[in-house]
């Protein structure tokens, strides 16, 4: 009662904040929008002098070309397997990773914890020379567990976990063990179900990074049945021209897909949350 | 005291026997290639030729002095601090706003401030392209059509950083809200709810709950955000280079890595230049986790 | 959710561990002479068009050997080409046959990646321009056929021309400018809204060097390098001197003199398409993509104007190479005896405005084309066609050059201070030799 009350009482502060909100919101949206209208015109239409927002003709080709695309299916395929796998594998490792960073104390903990982190911090143009000799000598070029290979564990994941299941209290691991739950019992039974939410949102993170991964999977795939979407859709291009309508075509596609998986995760990162009802 | 040894006992065997594993995986596909790309520093070696001399230091020497690795670190600096700042600030904000109950239909606005994550960053990039393009761009039309002088986004080199800013924040900032909003959600609502009985205004439980709060969240959120804004490059060098932009290629760090090992086949310089950029990051963020720590 | 989730982590580890989806190629050794069994042939390149070409004459290679079951051609732009390569081709997994650009080859065949060529593909070789010796011969050898050679040309936007009352092309550098001037359209706020001729500022590297090199440094007879007169296979920068001032001087005037064209405008080929320039310097094949982006356009080509010193244009051409590590050898060459044929050039020319590397019938190998490409294969009397050389440090030093240009053109200061003109000069001479240096290629 009180708080509706307070909502219905804006003080300035807060039409500025609201103001904010929506600028936020318009530069967010303005150019996805941009991007969308963009893949249904011409290129002879995006080059005109006066910027038209609606497409003036609706040009279908680009869609069409990349439908049409005998190896479209293909792509589109290579990338679910390879994202899903990644992002269920790395998951369930950075979870039980944070779950032991989080809440136990051992020899060197730091020490692993910080070279964990360190990973992250080199670019991975700068790796990729060794990793793929490795990759080569396991025999893992043009597959893919090739292509997988370097993402099935996260350094970031292990760090968002670890952030997330310190938030998790104290108490109720200890009220387990007083009744006599073993640690995996533990994690299974109060520290995934109070995560869920994290979990959601890095399931998410993941399966994105790896969807649009490219150049690893570019060193590793030699053949075009192996290509993964992001890198055919790339490839319908132009050669003397930057085809926009084209671009933004192949990345609606690319789109769909993930929008889907966040739309099935945001809900479960919003009860997540609700239901576990962490309390002190 | 024996029930607790061996509770402690039964507490490292489970730490260790998750831990061995995964860090056996990660010595093979992590730290092997950076020990790899740190012993390389040492030498003249060349990506496409087999052989190596060992240098000693001269690797260091030559991209430390190298006009082309400073200007392009003095890039990177530029792009990712304000990258950092106003991705961070408005990630934080926007969850705030987001888990505020005061605007209806808050779970679509929530999910349109969430999309330009899941776009890929080359097309996303391109259409920027577009928008910023000085002749048929749509922002310099709003300029001009608000009788303001139409602005060279991209192709001068002294403006062009502030467009990889706000492609890199419009991309980054749904990502940190929604790190910042699974926090926020994670806080304990009775704190709030005492906070409301002893009359607290909105900007008081903001400093004292939230903020103390979300200390983790908020670490994570910056760590991950330096580095991932120190490798700056995608954005840049799609937005700069190409036949049809008379643009000047941004140069970033990662940039004068990748020029230096894939296009001028020098593994060693490429190498020494990775290693000093992972230090940097390195000091940044332990800084960090210092000042985090600090103030418990 | 938790068993959901055990359950799909349990499927998915297994997944992982038993995945045969797409297995590494069976490696067999490696196939010297013609085989009973099926073949399928790899080719990777850069070039778009090339693997139309090279997909529309497949069937007919089909025909003389039934046993080659597919032509699997892996494109890739050239930026994650580059990447591929360096990674990929010292490792050894390479494809049957590569087509690469001639001077980013020479590292890879100098460092021994690639076959010599054999007697029988140096015949084809032998009766093409004699160009391409200069940028295929290393050690002695032949390395590499070229499959699809251009040289620089200029496109006209004819419907500017007559607006502007200009009645021919312009055949030297004078007229060059001088129609340009009189083509330029500037926006109210004195930006270019139609530039006369379209300037390569910036972007990628090499291309930006390549441009700087036909345009000033060809025209005004200097080269990039120069031979050592004192040690033979030794070089030096080539463009320290007059020839390299007035170059540079050019590309100043025209951007802040005769203002022909700014670095806020619309460039290349997608300007011509769309009617923002009168004229663009390109390779004939960008023919294909104006015809397809600007239908509208009223426009022809001719060769490259002569410059101050001298006239020439460029010859640059993506080779057809046979990895050292490939499998296929046999039919490899034979599929670039194939490719390299006439009448295969024939078609190139017909198809994707290519032109014909042999030197008895003419660039265009004697096809009748399009009246507006005759310009384009026009070697007009007492132009030169000038090829890249065959040196290690010679990608390096063009991409050097090019990541200097840009902001070279951008220094507005540079306009009317030749003795600023000359600094930058010396300076990029100075990161030229020092490339050559590196290189173990360099001697005064």
């Amino acid at each position: 009662m009180a708080k509706q009350l307070k909502v219905k009482r804006l003080h300035a502060s807060d039409y500025i904040t609201l103001a904010l909100f929506f600028i936020l919101l318009f530069i967010t949206i303005f150019p996805l929008l941009w991007m969308f209208l963009t893949s249904m015109k011409s290129s002879a239409e995006i080059n005109l002098p006066k910027p038209t927002f609606f497409p003036k003709q609706f040009y279908g080709e680009n869609y069409h070309k990349i439908f049409t695309d005998k190896y479209f299916l293909g792509y589109f395929k290579n990338s679910v397997i390879v994202a899903v796998s990644v992002t269920i594998i790395a998951v369930a490792g950075s979870m039980l990773m944070g779950y032991v960073f989080a809440k136990f104390k051992f020899p060197f903990k730091s020490l692993f914890f910080y070279m964990i982190l360190l990973t992250i911090m080199i670019p991975s143009e700068s790796t990729i020379v060794p990793l793929y000799t490795l990759a080569r000598n396991l025999k893992l070029l043009n597959t893919y567990r090739g292509m997988m290979l370097p993402s099935i564990i996260s350094s970031f994941g292990i760090f968002y976990m670890k952030q997330n299941m310190e938030q998790i209290p104290d108490s109720l691991i200890e009220a387990a063990r007083i009744d006599g739950a073993g640690n995996l019992y533990i994690f299974l039974k109060i520290i995934v179900p109070l995560s869920t939410s994290a979990m959601s949102v890095l399931s998410l993170l993941l399966f994105l990074t790896e969807w649009s991964a490219y150049l690893w999977p570019l060193i590793m795939a030699s053949k075009k049945e192996m290509f993964l979407l992001e890198i055919g859709l790339t490839y319908l291009q132009d050669e003397y021209i930057i085809d926009y309508g084209m671009m933004m075509a192949g990345c609606v596609v690319a789109l769909v897909p993930a929008l889907i998986l966040y739309i099935f995760f945001r809900n479960n990162i919003m009860e997540g949350v609700a239901s576990s009802g962490i309390k002190g | 005291m024996k029930q607790l040894n061996k509770q402690k006992t039964q507490n490292y065997i489970f730490a260790y026997s998750i831990l061995i594993p995964i860090m056996a995986l990660f010595t093979i596909i992590r730290f092997y290639p950076i020990i790899s790309t740190f012993i390389t520093s040492f030498y003249k070696k060349s990506m496409i030729r087999p052989g190596q001399t060992f240098i000693g230091l001269e690797n260091y020497i030559y991209v430390l002095k190298d006009p082309e690795f400073l200007k392009a670190f003095g890039n990177t600096a530029f792009i990712a601090f304000f990258s950092v700042v106003l991705s961070v600030i408005f990630g934080l904000f926007l969850a705030v706003k987001v888990n505020g109950k005061s605007i209806k239909g808050m779970s679509i606005f929530q999910t349109l401030l969430f999309l330009p994550v899941i776009v890929s960053m080359v097309p996303a990039t391109l259409m920027w392209q577009l928008l910023f393009d000085f002749n048929v761009g749509a922002i310099n039309y709003i300029l001009k059509a608000m009788s303001l002088k139409p602005v060279n986004w991209i192709n001068d080199i002294r403006i062009v950083r502030w467009p990889i800013i706000i492609i890199s924040v419009w991309k980054e900032m749904g990502y940190n809200m929604m790190i910042f909003y699974v926090g926020l959600k994670a806080i304990n609502k009775e704190l709030y709810e005492s906070a409301d009985m002893d009359g607290a205004n909105g900007w008081q439980k903001f400093r004292y709950i939230t903020v103390p709060q979300l200390k983790p969240v908020t670490l994570f959120v910056s760590v991950i955000s330096i580095i991932k804004f120190v490798k700056v490059f995608t954005q840049a060098i799609v937005l700069t280079s190409g036949s049809q932009s008379a643009g000047n290629i941004l140069k970033t760090a990662v940039y004068y890595i990748y020029q230096q090992g894939f296009a001028l086949h020098s593994m060693g310089r490429a190498s020494a230049a990775s290693i000093i950029l992972l230090v940097i990051v390195l000091v940044l963020t332990w800084l960090q986790m210092m000042i985090s720590k600090e103030k418990d | 959710m938790k068993k959901f989730f055990l359950v799909l982590l349990v499927a998915m580890t297994a997944f992982f561990a038993f995945a045969n989806g797409g297995n590494e190629a069976a490696t067999t050794a490696p196939k010297a002479e013609r085989s009973n069994s099926p073949v399928t042939l790899t080719l990777w390149n850069s070039s778009q068009t090339m693997v139309d070409f090279y997909e529309a004459i497949f069937p007919e290679f089909q025909k003389l050997y039934p046993e080659v079951e597919k032509l699997d051609i892996l494109y890739m732009p050239i930026a994650d080409f580059v990447k591929k390569l360096a990674v990929v081709l010292p490792a050894g997994d390479v494809p049957d046959i590569m087509e690469i650009e001639d001077s980013w080859a020479t590292q890879y065949v100098t460092a021994g990646y690639f076959d010599p060529n054999t007697d029988e593909l140096n015949a084809i070789v032998d009766q093409m321009q004699p160009a391409f010796k200069g940028c295929l011969t290393y050690n002695g050898q032949m390395w590499g056929v070229p499959s699809a050679p251009f040289n620089e040309i200029m496109f006209y936007n004819l419907d500017m021309m007559a607006e502007a009352g200009i009645d021919h092309l312009p055949e030297t550098y004078e007229e060059l400018i001088e129609d340009a001037i009189k083509m330029t359209k500037k926006n109210a706020d004195g930006s270019i809204d139609v530039s006369g001729f379209s300037m390569r500022l910036g972007g990628n590297p090499s291309g930006t060097t390549q441009k700087f090199w036909v345009l000033g440094l060809l025209a005004n007879g200097v080269d990039i390098y120069e031979e050592s007169k004192t040690q033979p296979g030794k070089y030096h920068c080539g463009f320290d001197n007059e020839g390299g001032f007035n170059a540079l001087k050019l590309y100043i005037d025209m951007l802040y003199k005769y203002q022909v064209d700014d670095s806020a405008s619309l460039k290349d080929t997608a300007a011509f398409s769309a009617g923002k320039t009168a004229i663009n310097m390109r390779e004939p094949s960008s023919s294909v993509s104006i015809q397809k982006n600007g239908p509208d356009i009223n426009w022809t080509t001719g060769p490259m104007p002569k410059g101050p010193a001298a006239h020439q244009t460029f010859l640059i051409t993506l080779n057809l190479y046979i990895p050292r590590d490939g499998q296929n050898k046999f039919y490899a060459r034979e599929f670039v005896k194939f490719a390299t044929s006439r009448e295969n050039f024939e078609k190139q020319v017909r198809e994707r405005g290519g032109m014909s590397p042999y030197v008895d019938c003419g660039l265009t190998g004697g096809v009748e084309v399009d009246p507006r490409m005759v310009g384009a294969y026009t070697i007009p009397e007492g132009m030169t066609l000038k090829s890249v050389p065959v040196q290690n440090a010679y990608d390096q030093v063009q991409i050097r050059i090019g990541e200097m240009l840009p902001e070279i053109f951008a220094d507005k200061s540079l306009a009317g201070n030749d003795e600023a003109i000359w600094a930058k000069l010396h300076e990029m001479a100075k990161v030229v030799n020092d490339a050559y240096k590196e290189y173990d290629e360099y001697a005064e």
